[in-house]
């Protein structure tokens, strides 16, 4: 039980509210397998983004734009 | 149909989650505020984890013009990214972009919004983009989402939504507000009529639940003002008050209105025909007792017909002495003995078979030791007091 509980709050980055504790192992750790895979798609989806904008960004400007975007 | 508080906040982390609410129905037996609790602690983790990069974004959206900007968010990042990134945009600009956006976009990217991130933003938008935004959002009946923006909007915009939405969405969203206090401020900005047709529209629609709900949340007077409006619509309609109230457990919650409304009002309620049933006036007696609503049950009691405080009086009798100690404390506390020796006394005169005429001024026909209302009670208090030992009330 603890181990599931820690996995849960290493995922959301602090202790989970006491209501949480009366959960199954299973269930939390379904909730961290959700967490870690909702930020993973945010992250690729990011990813994307940042690439496919440059070919809407004008001519121009799109040299200054990839050094902020990317450093 | 009526969603627990539970099941609304299932929904908002499920969105957040990207998975189905049913795949986290498990979370209803977790009290519903822990669920909100890690829903904001996930999404904190989630926006911090890409805040650099989603700060680089923000910051590119400078060099390019607000129509180009609007389309690449449009195209390139799509709505839950450009959610995510709303809030880091200077607001004057995020306004501008979302000038260029369609609505179904915006409708998209605000399901998507924690509103508590982009809080400027949402202020700054125009009332007549909310007003857009809002019929989307209805349309599409995703209350949710309604409910977690109505604290961040200014009057302005408030009053635009309220325009854009029908009465019914509009009940179904004040029951999931995000920011309960904030009803308070979209009630004042309702004028009467509007709220009398919403009233109206929660008893054909069955939505007492959440008009209720609303009633819980708002000041005094708005209470009172909303319980008026309710005791003047037609009969039908507060028979569909009670009828819910009954079978939803809700009297905790229409007890506090009843007080709140005016005499008038409070008598017209009190004399309705579905009120005055056994398990009616069981029901409220035990909603009472069990939220110490005495004092509320003591401004509705002596109003009641004769009949009706005949069997409250007789379920009275079955009460404990801590029960009748709570009676009393709160008729002393809130400066309520004469409605309770106005009910005791008229209860005893029905129970005799007097005619209710007779008893309406109780005072008169006071005890030998007193002739006034305020003899009477300043002795019966007095005699409570020396025999209990309770303070005299300041």
């Amino acid at each position: 039980m603890d181990d599931a509980v820690d996995i849960l709050e290493g995922e959301l980055g602090g202790a989970v509210p006491d209501g949480f504790t009366q959960l199954t192992d299973e269930q939390l750790l379904g909730l961290a397998d959700l967490l870690q895979d909702a930020k993973a798609l945010g992250q690729e989806e990011l990813q994307e983004g940042l690439e496919e904008s440059l070919n809407h960004v004008p001519r121009l400007a799109r040299g200054s734009v990839r050094k902020i975007l990317f450093g | 149909m009526t969603l627990a508080q539970a099941d609304v906040e299932i929904l908002k982390l499920a969105r957040l989650l990207r998975t189905d609410p049913d795949e986290i129905a498990y979370l209803r037996d977790v009290d519903w505020q822990d669920i909100r609790d890690v829903r904001e602690q996930a999404s904190a983790t989630m926006f911090e984890g890409d805040r650099q990069q989603l700060q680089r974004v923000a910051s590119a959206t400078k060099l390019v013009p607000s129509k180009i900007t609007a389309t690449i968010g449009e195209r390139a990042f799509g709505p839950r990214l450009a959610a995510r990134g709303t809030g880091l945009i200077e607001p004057s600009r995020a306004v501008d972009i979302a000038g260029h956006l369609p609505t179904p976009f915006l409708a998209e990217v605000a399901a998507q919004l924690d509103p508590r991130r982009a809080s400027r933003v949402i202020a700054e938008i125009p009332a007549r983009q909310i007003a857009s935004i809002t019929k989307e959002l209805t349309q599409r009946g995703d209350h949710v989402t309604m409910g977690r923006f109505v604290g961040h909007l200014s009057e302005a915009a408030l009053k635009a939504a309220l325009q854009s939405v029908d009465d019914e969405s509009l009940l179904h969203t004040a029951y999931v507000v995000e920011s309960k206090g904030s009803l308070g401020a979209l009630v004042e900005i309702i004028p009467d009529q509007r709220l009398h047709d919403i009233l109206r529209t929660a008893s054909e629609c069955d939505l007492w639940r959440e008009a209720l709900d609303v009633l819980r949340h708002v000041s005094d007077e708005q209470r009172g003002r909303l319980g008026d409006i309710a005791a003047a619509q037609d009969d039908d309609v507060l028979a569909g008050l009670v009828k819910a109230a009954q079978r939803d457990n809700l009297w905790a919650d229409v007890l506090p209105v009843t007080r709140a409304m005016s005499e008038d009002s409070r008598a017209r309620f009190a004399k309705l025909k579905p009120i005055q049933s056994r398990p009616v006036l069981s029901s409220i007696v035990d909603a009472a007792s069990q939220r110490g609503l005495w004092p509320e049950l003591l401004t509705l009691l002596p109003l009641l017909p004769a009949a009706s405080r005949r069997r409250v009086a007789a379920l009275g009798t079955g009460f404990g002495r801590s029960i009748l100690a709570q009676i009393i404390r709160a008729a002393h506390e809130e400066d309520m003995w004469a409605p309770l020796l106005r009910f005791a006394w008229s209860s005893r005169c029905a129970r005799s078979a007097t005619p209710p005429s007779s008893c309406a001024r109780p005072t008169t026909r006071c005890s030998t030791r007193c002739s006034t209302r305020s003899g009477r009670t300043a002795c019966m208090t007095s005699s409570w007091r020396s025999s209990t030992g309770f303070p005299r009330r300041r």
